[in-house]
């Protein structure tokens, strides 16, 4: 679409694909977490066997001025190991939920990340240089005899390849009960927030031994529980907001100043339920599974089932905006509710200058709205189907069982192959999403 | 799986409501689209108990929406339960509506029945009251029940331990038609008499909306006995402890996805009813001696 301008919509390329391709995945290597740091030169990936593998951008090579640099895999490491309650006799998963980047203050990389029990701060530092010359030692490591040492003279730092460690520098145990599904980091750079389904807490990010709790919506009674928390963000700004989603589609924003425990919200905000579209299945599509600031913290993104919708802060009554994902899936929710797929938690991303959202569905599509009332786009991560630098084209889902090249029918979906994990880069026109065990990096067609 | 509205209607219907034509078709239409309404309603039931029973270690989020989903089909059923009590004027005639007969207490009918509710209902109407209907209904909700549990019971084989005495542990749809038949029989006569209490009835069932509205998904221990009134409901309950807290639950995790979902098609493929007509002729036969009509 050149010379549109603002354009109706961007060109997306398939850029790289990462992971094994073949049909036999390992449950291990399910992706269950992705996430650009700050600047975007990094890319983090959890899966479910507890490891993260964090991919780094090549400097833009001056041949292809056009195109960004590829992502390489850049460190490996195991984050989470599977543990054992033996309380509850109860097996704790070592599957990665969530991964928040730290700002960067020096040349070493921070990351948080997350099972369903305890949080990790990981330091990722790169060596590229080692101390030689020493004294007392050989060069292999042997101590040398004492009595042979005659002169004396300074180690000095010589190169070497470049060795990019990961430690873990904190461990954030035995605070939740039940299980974690959201952290954020907050604007303060020193605190963040950790949530479960009943709970939220604010940590130091120095202090492992304690934590406040700053909302708490177990019930004394817990035959009473009818909600829970689904997730939870730091406002990108202000660091005493903070909101959370629930399973009930309300999202309540809280105000750290007004109280030390936030049970009290400061806005709620909640859609009035459109009665002739009530059924069954009501309460468990409107459940919001993701929800995301905007970059200028003016507005407030949700998803749940069926919708991505755009809140302003300031009224709380409706959102501005709600998009359509896949609404052909509304007569099918009685199947999706037999086959647990009506339980998916959908992740949701701002493009970088707010102006588009993205979101993933099922059969490899994801959504792309454009934030101007349009019905969206619809397109594929496939390798098999898409080839570098050949704009991705657009696919329709229509009724019954039809299947074109362009379109495919609703009962043709695979409904086992989803995306439910999606990332924007921050300053950029780079997306990178999760399929079960491929990661797929799309770059933004420059004209 | 027929959970879209506009099912085809049956063919017994045809000789329902000899009057004039549009009427007629208006209340077919009506019929239909409340049918396919009760049938998902149905599912959906049974699928969130069956979900409940085979999702042991489970998110809370799952379980708490499964319960919720759960307890707002109870709420339908109970709604629907008010008008019976009421003259029989206040309900019109449809089959379905019959679902009208249906209790708080055991609303686990499946479709079948409520199409069987809907023939007793028609000969009824106009030579009973309204009470005993309601107990009728009453009754076939009960052992309806039975091979809603039965079914279950495939599922979960370690909750086995429901009494056996009152003769609802048969664990084959088919056979447990039979049993229904004369079980109902046997409530039936029981139940024609009003100042009979409900309780009468094997009542192992009543813990089916208790269950429902106060299963606590995370603190099962913190669920008190005294909510159940029958010593026979707590050995089932001590082995929904042990479902609940995957402590010594002795069901092999692999096996339990395809369970749910043979169960289900199962159900489905019952829920066509149409391998119940005979039994359906029969109990309006016995019913019309009863009653006298």
């Amino acid at each position: 679409m050149e010379g549109d301008g603002g354009s109706e919509f961007r060109q997306w390329c398939l850029s790289q694909v990462k992971g094994a391709i073949d049909d036999d995945v390992t449950e291990a290597d399910i992706i269950s977490a992705v996430e650009f740091n700050h600047s975007g030169e990094l890319l983090a990936t959890g899966d479910r066997g507890g490891r993260i593998v964090i991919f780094q951008q090549e400097q833009e090579s001056k041949a292809l001025p056009q195109s960004r640099g590829e992502y390489n895999v850049y460190s490996t490491f195991q984050s989470h190991e599977p543990e054992f309650d033996y309380l509850k006799s109860l097996e704790i998963e070592e599957k990665i939920n969530k991964i928040r980047w730290l700002p960067q203050k020096n040349a070493a990389h921070f990351l948080l990340s997350t099972n369903d029990k305890t949080i990790k701060l990981w330091k990722i530092s790169e060596r590229d240089k080692r101390p030689e010359g020493y004294n007392l030692k050989e060069e292999d490591g042997r101590y040398k005899d004492p009595t042979s040492v005659t002169t004396l003279r300074v180690p000095v730092f010589q190169p070497m390849d470049l060795m990019v460690e990961a430690s873990p520098r904190r461990v954030y145990a035995n605070a939740h009960t039940y299980h974690i599904n959201s952290i954020s980091v907050n604007s303060d750079n020193e605190t963040y927030l950790s949530a479960d389904d009943l709970r939220i807490n604010l940590w130091h990010l120095d202090f492992t031994d304690r934590s406040f709790n700053i909302v708490d919506i177990k019930p004394t009674n817990m035959e009473e529980l009818t909600e829970v928390i689904t997730a939870s963000e730091f406002h990108p700004l202000q660091c005493n907001t903070f909101v959370y989603g629930s399973s009930k589609g309300s999202v309540r924003l809280c105000d750290m100043r007004a109280a030390a425990l936030c049970d009290r919200h400061s806005k709620l905000f909640e859609e009035p339920e459109d009665p002739s579209a009530r059924s069954f299945f009501s309460e468990i599509i409107s459940s919001v599974s993701d929800v995301k600031f905007s970059h200028s913290g003016r507005y407030m993104m949700t998803r749940d089932y069926l919708t991505v919708k755009i809140w302003d802060l300031n009224m709380e009554s409706r959102p501005v905006e709600t998009y359509q994902v896949h609404e052909y899936l509304r007569s099918k929710l009685c199947s999706l509710y037999e086959n647990d797929c009506i339980f998916d938690k959908f992740e949701c991303c701002w493009s970088q200058d707010d102006s588009e959202v993205m979101t993933g569905s099922y059969n490899n599509f994801f959504r792309m709205f454009g934030r101007d009332g349009q019905p969206g786009m619809t397109l594929e991560a496939s390798w098999e189907s898409s080839s570098p630098r050949c704009p991705l084209r657009p696919w329709r889902v229509c009724a019954g069982s039809r299947r074109n090249d362009d379109e495919i029918g609703v009962d043709c979906l695979d409904f086992s192959r989803k995306i439910l994990h999606t990332s924007w880069h921050p300053q950029d026109g780079i997306i990178a999403m999760a399929t079960i065990n491929n990661l797929y990096i799309f770059q933004e067609k420059l004209n | 799986m027929s959970c879209v509205m506009g099912l085809k209607r049956k063919l017994g219907r045809e000789d329902e409501g000899e009057g004039v034509q549009e009427p007629k078709l208006r209340a077919v239409v009506l019929e239909d689209a409340e049918e396919a309404y009760a049938v998902q309603r149905q599912a959906v039931l049974q699928l969130s108990l069956q979900k409940l029973c085979a999702q042991v270690e489970t998110a809370l989020l799952r379980r708490v929406l499964i319960t919720n989903t759960l307890r707002h089909v109870q709420q339908e059923l109970s709604k629907q339960g008010a008008p019976s009590i009421a003259p029989a004027a206040g309900a019109d005639a449809t089959g379905v509506d019959c679902g009208s007969g249906v209790e708080v207490e055991g609303s686990l009918t499946p479709a079948w029945v409520l199409e069987q509710d809907g023939e007793l209902f028609f000969s009824l109407q106009s030579s009973v009251p309204a009470h005993s209907s309601t107990s009728l209904s009453r009754a076939y909700q009960k052992d309806s029940f039975s091979t809603a549990l039965a079914e279950i019971e495939d599922l979960c084989p370690t909750l086995t331990s429901l009494d056996t005495s009152t003769s609802m542990s048969s664990s084959s749809t088919s056979s447990s038609t039979s049993s229904i038949s004369s079980l109902s029989l046997s409530s039936l006569i029981t139940q024609l008499d009003p100042q009979q209490k409900q309780t009468q009835i094997p009542t192992g069932l009543n813990w089916s909306c208790d269950y429902a509205t106060s299963y606590s998904p995370v603190c099962l221990p913190e669920l008190s006995l005294d909510d159940f009134l029958f010593s026979d409901i707590d050995n089932f309950l001590c082995e929904l402890n042990a479902c609940s807290q995957n402590s010594s639950l002795t069901l092999p995790s692999g096996s339990t996805p395809s369970k749910v979902v043979s169960i289900t098609d199962d159900f489905m493929r019952s829920l066509s009813g149409q391998h119940l007509k005979p039994d359906l002729n029969e109990l309006d036969h016995i019913m019309e001696v009863l009653v006298g009509s």
